[in-house]
């Protein structure tokens, strides 16, 4: 940048161009701006498995924790999809009589991938009213 | 290549167990090769598409029972403990 505008004020000391045109370069010059740096984060290392942990207060302590594998919900997911369609409208039906309003022919193959993604993202914290506690995260 | 766990660890309390589960993999083999044999012979009197679809099904299996290496269940209880994990 300094040597632009040595360059351009060279040039006016010898004559090759007016003030004004110097006083024209140098205003653009003030208006170029630098290309933005952008920050390369490193990528987060990918989540292998989905941890559940529920803590019950209700006098004995107890505490239940599970660690299953991102590979095994993957294999599922592959393995679902292999399902007869027919067999889809009855899975949904007992979901929902049990309270999961879901639709198991909406989960694919290839959009697995992002759903995993997302589960990386998730983290689930449920506060009981009795000091119970619920948390869903991948590590 | 993929392979169904091996071993499984047993915690009860203090004590610790080593179950060779590995001693099950004859046992799935068979199954499995029962499972393809009735496949063979279901060729002869049903659709092409339905041995396919047997043969994908049996390997979307086996690739969940391999996929379940790493699974950890812990139960902690106030007197006791017990967990399982899958090697």
């Amino acid at each position: 940048m300094l040597e632009e505008r040595r360059r351009i004020l060279n040039m006016v000391a010898e004559g090759k161009i007016s003030a004004a045109d110097a006083d024209g370069l140098l205003a653009v010059m003030a208006t170029k701006t630098p290309p933005p740096v952008t920050e390369v984060k490193p990528a987060a290392p990918s989540p292998k498995f989905l941890r559940v942990q529920v803590e019950e207060h209700d006098g004995d302590n107890s505490k239940l924790n599970i660690r299953v594998p991102l590979n095994l919900i993957r294999a599922g997911v592959r393995l679902a999809a292999l399902l007869p369609t027919g067999l889809h409208g009855q899975i949904n039906k007992a979901l929902k009589e049990n309270g999961v309003d879901f639709d198991v022919s909406q989960v694919k193959p290839e959009n697995l991938e992002d759903l995993v993604e997302h589960l990386a993202e998730l983290t689930v914290d449920v506060d009981g009213g009795k000091g119970d506690k619920l948390r869903i995260y991948c590590e | 290549m993929k392979l169904p766990p091996a071993l499984a660890r047993l915690d009860y309390g203090a004590r610790r167990f080593w179950l060779p589960v590995f001693l099950l993999w004859p046992l799935m083999l068979l199954l499995f090769a029962l499972t393809f044999f009735a496949g063979v012979i279901a060729l002869a009197l049903m659709p092409k598409s339905t041995f396919q679809g047997l043969g994908r099904f049996l390997a979307g299996l086996y690739e969940m029972i391999c996929a379940s290496r790493g699974t950890q269940i812990d139960v902690d209880a106030s007197e006791r403990r017990i967990s399982l994990t899958l090697h």
